[in-house]
């Protein structure tokens, strides 16, 4: 090693320079071996936290995907047990309160009169409950559909007004309506769910007042419903009014003893209300009572109804006016004899068969003006005899007969699929006469005219 | 403390005592590495007081006049081997002020653990600066040289003056830093 040497000269360094040189640049390279290790096993964790991380991640979507399957499952599960279920409660009530109307069209003494009544108000009472039931479920599953139809304000609201008069004059009550300047001629809206939240406000403030009056104010502004209901009653407790629209939580349980119901009404009155893009709220009376104030939104229209409504139509008129034919599907024994007594005033020419098989064939060798279908049957369900009749129609080149289907099917996603399925019309149980015999006297009228 | 710092004081060592001299005084200290430092080493604080020590009393130097000279070199490298660092800086002031979070950054990437002396700054007005140096170890010259190397790389001039801290620990210093003209 030439160039190393002890004497210190102008391009030499010495070999202690040399050896101190050489051992600081082995250190730098065993610390940057190091560092360099350290980075790598660095880097290695992180390659591994990742990978975990991901799997973790991927776990967890796939519990969560398995969770939301498992809710929507169980979800529908409950809408099919909720539209089984009111089938099943549906049609025994068919049973109860169509005799209970019929025996109240025969000749009794006055105390049967009163027993009659309350089978029939409890019976009216029960099938509310049920319908307020299924509404509410129908709106947390968000299956509720709204109509968007026009319709007559003031007269809708005259209607459930004139409902509760007999109650309000039978207590002695003063009873007072106010049509403000915009509540008037024809909106566009869904008038079956504005009735239910009106007739449930009216309900609650005849109910709960003894003395003094209600009253009914209406106004429309900038595309807004809003119908004030004001009563003298008992009024509503400060500390329970946060309770007034929760499920199942009237505001005392003596109340619900003395004034029954379940206390579901304001709860899917107000639901109904927002889905309608307003509100239903509570306020004290002015000294006493309460003030419940519903806003819907609804728009202006120059249509007239969907279906043209003829006033000085009459269905029963209409009904009587021949011997019209008529052949009825239908299981169940005692819906079979309900149905015969609601129709027993119009001397049809009435043949009841005990399914759709039955049905079809009969209507084969014997047709008929219209056919009365129930929808659950055995051997051929009410939607299967529609299809079939169809089909023998077109084939025997014979004008379609009216079919309008009975049942406690009464979900509005099962009437439009009947209605897909060949039938015209859909009338629920527990069937009301006046109902049945409109949509019948209708549909005769459409094929055969005045 | 970082190998630069070693290296760096033995560079310029060597531009005034020349090599054989700075070998001599390696030799003869009781040093951990016999004085073979790297500057991405770490090293002993002892050691460097030491050298510096050594240094003085070979040349008659004060050591304190010695440490200050040193900062300024120590500012001077950092003006060469960091210039996107002075790039954007007006001047002095704003470079002193961001020195603090290069320095803590420059350290920790190599030694995540290593506890760096932190300076702090406090913005007096336009033209004047407080730092205040926090640190086990006495370096208040040594910083008085920074912060003259760094007045001088901007061509400017300032007026360092020494505040006295309470309680007045040897670790503990400030200085206010006004520019002038």
């Amino acid at each position: 090693m030439s160039f190393v040497s002890n004497d210190a000269s102008d391009d030499r360094v010495s070999r202690k320079r040399y050896l101190r040189e050489r051992r600081a640049r082995e250190e730098a390279e065993a610390l940057l071996e190091e560092k360099s290790r350290v980075l790598f096993d660095a880097n290695q964790e992180l390659k591994q936290q990742a990978t975990e991380l991901e799997r973790v991640v991927r776990e967890r979507t796939e519990e969560l995907e398995r969770a939301k399957t498992a809710a929507e499952e169980a979800n529908d599960a409950k809408t099919s047990f909720l539209a089984m279920i009111s089938h099943e409660i549906r049609t025994p009530l068919n049973g109860v309160l169509g005799m209970a109307s019929a025996l109240s069209e025969t000749e009794m003494d006055e105390g049967q009169d009163a027993m009659v009544d309350l089978i029939l108000s409890s019976g009216q009472g029960l099938l509310t409950m049920l319908n307020d039931l299924l509404d509410l479920t129908k709106i947390e599953a968000q299956q509720m559909d709204l109509e968007s139809i026009s319709f007559d304000l003031p007269k809708l609201i005259r209607e459930v007004f004139q409902l509760f008069s007999v109650t309000v004059s039978d207590k002695g009550l003063r009873f007072d309506l106010d049509l403000g300047p915009g509540a008037q001629g024809r909106v566009k809206g869904d008038p079956t769910r504005i009735r239910q939240v009106l007739s449930n406000l009216m309900s609650n403030a005849v109910k709960f007042t003894e003395t003094g009056g209600v009253s009914l104010a209406a106004s429309v502004e900038e595309g807004f419903l809003t119908l004030e209901v004001t009563d003298t009653g008992i009024g509503v407790p400060e500390e329970k009014r946060d309770k007034l629209f929760k499920p199942f939580s009237q505001t005392d349980s003596s109340v619900s003893r003395t004034h029954g119901g379940t206390g579901l009404g304001l709860v899917l009155s107000q639901r109904i209300c927002r889905m309608m893009g307003g509100d239903l709220s509570y306020s004290p009376g002015d000294g006493r009572g309460s003030v419940f104030t519903a806003t819907v939104q609804i728009a202006a229209t120059e249509e007239l109804d969907q279906v043209p409504q003829d006033p000085a139509f009459d269905a029963d008129a209409y009904l009587t006016k021949k011997t019209w034919r008529i052949l009825a599907a239908e299981d169940n024994e005692t819906n079979r004899k309900v149905l015969e007594l609601l129709l027993k005033r119009y001397e049809f020419d009435l043949e009841i068969l005990e399914d759709g098989a039955q049905l079809v064939r009969r209507f084969q060798d014997a047709p008929s003006d219209l056919v009365l279908l129930d929808v659950n049957m055995p051997v051929l369900t009410g939607p299967e005899a529609a299809a079939r009749l169809r089909v023998f129609e077109r084939a025997s080149r014979r004008s379609p007969v009216p079919i309008i289907a009975l049942s406690a099917n009464a979900m509005t996603h099962q009437v439009q699929q009947y209605l897909r399925q060949g039938i015209d019309a859909h009338v629920a149980k527990p069937v009301s006469r006046e109902d049945l015999a409109a949509q019948m006297a209708r549909l005769l009228r459409r094929v055969h005219g005045d | 403390m970082r190998g630069l710092i070693f290296t760096e004081l033995l560079t310029m060592a060597e531009t005034t005592m020349g090599e054989d001299a700075v070998d001599d005084i390696l030799d003869e200290l009781p040093l951990s590495t016999d004085g073979a430092y790297t500057s991405v080493g770490n090293y002993p604080g002892a050691e460097f007081l030491a050298i510096v020590s050594a240094i003085c009393i070979k040349t008659g130097a004060i050591i304190d006049d010695y440490l200050q000279r040193f900062g300024s070199w120590m500012m001077s490298r950092m003006s060469q081997t960091h210039k996107t660092f002075f790039a954007d800086k007006d001047d002095a002031l704003a470079a002193l002020e961001a020195v603090d979070g290069e320095l803590q950054a420059e350290v920790h990437k190599l030694y995540p653990d290593e506890i760096v002396p932190n300076l702090n700054t406090k913005r007096i007005d336009e033209n004047a600066i407080e730092m205040t140096y926090h640190s086990d170890r006495s370096f208040s010259a040594f910083l008085l040289g920074m912060v003259q190397g760094c007045v001088d790389f901007f061509g400017q001039t300032a007026e360092v003056t020494a505040i006295e801290l309470a309680g007045g620990s040897p670790g503990n210093a400030a200085f206010q830093v006004r520019l002038k003209g």
